[in-house]
């Protein structure tokens, strides 16, 4: 998996791409996200219309970066889930708090 | 005049290839990485007449970053290379990867801050180790016992040394970390046993009901669990999970989430009640990237009802004899996501014929050689071409199918289900 962070208006978004599974690039997904609370940055979006397989480490990256911005005062919204991704986040219930925005515009709209 | 020389010469050749004879003949003795070390240090020390020797290694884990050289000394005496020189010293061997003679070491600005009078070093003789052109480490040696010091001759012979024994260090290296790794393998092969005695030994015999569950760990050790907890004669507890991440820490919540419902399951009848709680001793317990995805199920043998609570895991089926099917959802988000999180249960009346599959996703996700999810689709026309079989001959389809369609893709998650057939 691939990060690639751009920012706008004081809002990080990360794309996404690539496998996130079982694999340390995925699991630093939580570490990156830390490191960009350390410097002040709690608003995030990830876009994720670029993930091509989504597994359970990919999702554990995912509610610990949520659970890690909310502790302080973020937020975290999610774009172009795919339709998998989706599905995952529906029978673990995860969308309940996980929003997903059919476009990053959407998702940075949502965030302000 | 000549002729001297060419005595002289004589002797220096004699001599060195009389030192690479002692270094090859004591070296080839042993495979162990520091006894390899030491014996060329002291090879060294002997024959170039010096007060103490000392081999630094690079770390290799870290060849991207050269600050994260990590120095490892083996020497006559401790503490023969004081830290700040090593630094220094392993700090211009990285640069410059060439041999280095100082003979007066105070008086050279190449190292800096060494303190006066207790500094144990005058004059050094220094060689890179290197194999396939890449720096591995530094044979040093320190003091020479002679006035006139270090010498060019030294040094060649130091250098020769470097070049003939860096591959010998690099080999005992490369058998110490294969060591290490095995000894990685042995705790692997640990915690799987630790893993297989937490998993069912055998499935309940329930009068009315077959009942058969299987689980294959993708690892060594992986992250599914099923469980059988008996509360009373009526009712038997049947629950499922995949817990995020594998080998030891997967093992070691797993073993966790085991305790913990078991000491739940005995206090309380309700099933979304006994993932509630589950859920906030999880929590607590648990770094933030864990989680587990858990479908927890009590079957009342007596009213033949089956109440469950589903908290994130893939929904369970269950199929009547014709074909129709529900799935289970009721329940909540994954455990050990949020702290208090109220799960919610539901229960269905079984009927003879009925059958209830609870899977675990290393099912549906198993890819074959496209890259292509085996998915439920494939997953419930197996179990509908089943409802015949007994529970034991319907997992093991289901298996069979799996295998059939990854064919030469590996497994790369656990796979496990449990069915319960109300005969």
């Amino acid at each position: 998996m691939r990060i690639k962070e751009t920012e706008k208006d004081g809002i990080v978004i990360l794309t996404l791409s690539g496998k996130m599974m079982l694999d340390a690039k995925s699991a630093g997904l939580h570490d990156y996200v830390k490191n960009l609370i350390e410097q002040g940055k709690t608003k995030v979006i990830m876009d994720m219309g670029k993930i091509t397989w989504f597994g359970s480490t990919g999702l554990g990256a995912l509610l610990a970066s949520y659970t890690s911005l909310k502790d302080n005062d973020g937020d975290l919204k999610v774009a172009r889930a795919t339709r998998k991704i989706r599905s995952v986040f529906m029978f673990t219930q995860i969308i309940k708090v996980l929003e997903n925005y059919d476009t990053v515009e959407e998702a940075v709209a949502a965030i302000k | 005049m000549n002729d001297l020389t060419e005595i002289q010469k004589l002797k220096l050749a004699v001599k060195e290839l009389s030192v690479l004879n002692d270094i090859a003949t004591a070296v080839s003795s042993t495979h162990d990485l520091d006894q390899v070390i030491e014996l060329i240090v002291h090879e060294c020390v002997n024959h170039l007449n010096v007060e103490q020797g000392a081999i630094m290694l690079l770390d290799q884990t870290e060849t991207d970053d050269k600050f994260h050289t990590i120095i490892r000394e083996v020497e006559t005496e401790t503490d023969i290379v004081p830290y700040h020189f090593g630094v220094q010293l392993s700090g211009w061997m990285i640069k410059n990867q060439k041999p280095l003679l100082i003979n007066d070491i105070a008086s050279d600005d190449r190292f800096t801050n060494l303190s006066d009078g207790e500094f144990p070093i005058n004059s050094i003789l220094s060689a890179p180790l290197k194999t396939k052109g890449k720096l591995i480490g530094v044979l040093n040696v320190f003091n020479k016992m002679s006035e006139d010091g270090f010498t060019p001759d030294d040094q060649r012979i130091l250098s020769i040394i470097a070049t003939q024994s860096a591959q010998v260090v690099e080999n005992a290296r490369l058998y110490d970390e294969e060591q290490s790794l095995k000894k990685i393998e042995e705790e692997l092969n640990f915690a799987t046993e630790i893993q297989k005695n937490l998993l069912p030994r055998s499935n309940p015999q329930l009068y009315g009901y077959d009942i058969y569950g299987k689980s294959i760990s993708a690892k060594e050790v992986g992250g599914d669990y099923y469980d059988y907890i008996t509360i009373d004669e009526n009712n038997t507890v049947i629950c499922l999970g995949d817990i995020s991440g594998h080998g030891m820490p997967a093992a070691m919540l797993m073993a966790n989430l085991q305790a913990t419902l078991r000491g739940q399951a005995i206090f309380t009848s309700s099933a979304g009640e006994c993932l509630t709680r589950a859920n906030k001793l999880l929590y607590r317990s648990t770094d933030m990237q864990k989680y587990a995805t858990f479908f927890y199920g009590i079957l009342n043998t007596e009213e033949s009802r089956f109440h469950f609570s589903n908290a994130g895991h893939n929904p369970p089926f269950l199929i009547n004899p014709n074909k129709n099917v529900t799935r289970f959802t009721k329940g909540g988000t994954v455990l050990g996501f949020m702290e208090d999180y109220q799960f919610e249960e539901d229960s269905v009346k079984l009927h003879s014929g009925d059958i209830i599959v609870i899977y675990s996703d290393g099912i549906t996700e198993a890819l074959n050689e496209e890259e292509e999810e085996f998915g439920e689709e494939r997953l419930l026309a197996v179990l509908k071409n089943n409802l015949k079989s007994t529970a034991e001959v319907l997992v093991e389809n289901v298996f069979e199918a799996v295998n059939i369609f990854v064919d030469d893709g590996k497994q790369s998650d656990d796979i496990t289900i449990v069915a319960i057939k109300k005969i």
